[in-house]
């Protein structure tokens, strides 16, 4: 059964967490590039063998991504992150708050950082 | 923060924010007060609350109460007749000619209720109709109908139309992101070859502003009545540096007097660069 979805409010006291499986490179420009284990559904981890090494993938954020990345430490939660991004780029804080929210859950579906 | 929404101008609760936004309707929401949705629209024929009013507290799930005149102290100074059934509030303009209802989805604090329904205004489709949204202003002239609404993070889109015009205000931001290391015009010639194609031509206007221009194809000119022809453009980007966003008018379809089309380009700003 899957667990309820987080109400607004719980959503923005969450604290981002990076997982433990991921490598990080700083590109040239300045940029993050996340190296990450690729998700594999459990039926289809459980028929391959134990020896198998979980393909990596690469991702490259852009500026916007990788400073919200850079404030990412395990102690400020989505609501900070939000009032960061709305005080750097002097965005609307609610367009804020989606934005941060938005790159979150892509960076959660792909297992690169869970809500603590 | 003074919301101005397709005609309708409300004042917004401090802690609350517009969650939906659509043509004639407008949804308010905040932690720990009540959602409110208001709808609103031209009067068609006059207002009658027996007949109308069973009929709007019908839609709300409130059909066993009844629509009265309010006779609270300060629904006198109102621009228009107010009526009150349950948690439902309607606004009738007179002189104006609009109705609109105001419905709290839990009974809410009377303060909130005299704040929101005393702010309550309303412009008709055939007057100028300024907006106010988040964080941009701007004005639309007599006629113009929504017919667009996109508010994405980084980018706000709205189109408004009147027979072959239309008209279409985007906010992009934030412009340092979009922009990088370029200069605007040449952020121009990318982001407006590849919206509306490369024959149109950009006129730089100085370090933050620039004009483009499509001339009407021989075929439009020829058969401008035609639905479906591709409608020739004109607009300005603007790039506002303090605010760190980029502001685009686009105009497409028959020519707009000069006089209408320098009203648009002025008043359409971020609220942060007016308060300044």
């Amino acid at each position: 059964m899957q667990p309820p979805p987080l109400s607004k409010n719980d959503a923005l006291n969450a604290t981002p967490v990076a997982s433990a499986d991921i490598q990080i490179q700083i590109t040239d420009q300045g940029l993050v590039r996340i190296r990450y284990p690729i998700t594999i559904k459990p039926w289809i981890a459980r028929l391959l063998p134990r020896s198998t090494v979980r393909p990596f993938r690469t991702l490259e954020l852009d500026s916007m991504g990788s400073f919200v990345w850079n404030h990412i430490d395990g102690i400020r939660s989505v609501e900070d992150l939000a009032g960061i991004v709305t005080h750097q780029y002097k965005c609307h804080p609610s367009e804020a708050e989606h934005a941060v929210a938005i790159f979150l859950r892509q960076l959660g579906q792909r297992g690169i950082v869970g809500l603590r | 923060m003074i919301l101005l929404w397709d005609g309708l101008q409300v004042q917004v609760p401090h802690t609350m924010e517009p969650a939906t936004l659509d043509r004639g309707y407008i949804r308010l929401f905040g932690p720990e007060l009540p959602t409110v949705d208001l709808r609103f629209g031209p009067e068609k024929k006059p207002f009658d609350p027996h007949r109308d009013g069973q009929r709007i507290l019908r839609a709300a799930g409130l059909s066993q109460v009844a629509l009265e005149p309010c006779i609270e102290s300060w629904s006198q100074h109102l621009q228009g007749t107010l009526y009150h059934g349950s948690r439902l509030y309607v606004v009738q303009f007179g002189e104006s000619r609009g109705v609109v209802a105001v419905l709290f989805s839990a009974p809410p604090p009377s303060a909130m209720v005299e704040s929101l329904v005393t702010s309550l205004a309303w412009t008709p489709l055939d007057a100028w109709r300024r907006w106010c949204c988040y964080d941009i202003t701007f004005e639309t002239p007599a006629g113009y109908i929504l017919t667009k609404a996109v508010f994405r993070p980084g980018r706000f889109r709205l189109m408004f139309a009147k027979k072959y015009s239309v008209l279409t205000f985007d906010r992009l931001a934030p412009a340092n992101t979009l922009l990088g290391n370029m200069p605007l015009l040449t952020w121009c010639e990318q982001h407006v070859w590849r919206e509306f194609g490369t024959d149109v031509k950009i006129i730089p206007q100085g370090p933050s502003e620039a004009e483009f221009i499509q001339k009407p194809s021989l075929l439009y000119r020829a058969l401008a009545w035609l639905p479906g022809l591709y409608l020739p453009l004109k607009g300005k980007i603007r790039l506002l540096l303090e605010d760190n966003k980029v502001l685009i008018l686009t105009e497409q379809g028959p020519h707009i007097a000069d006089a209408i089309s320098h009203r648009l380009h002025t008043s359409y700003a971020t609220t942060s660069s007016l308060e300044k």
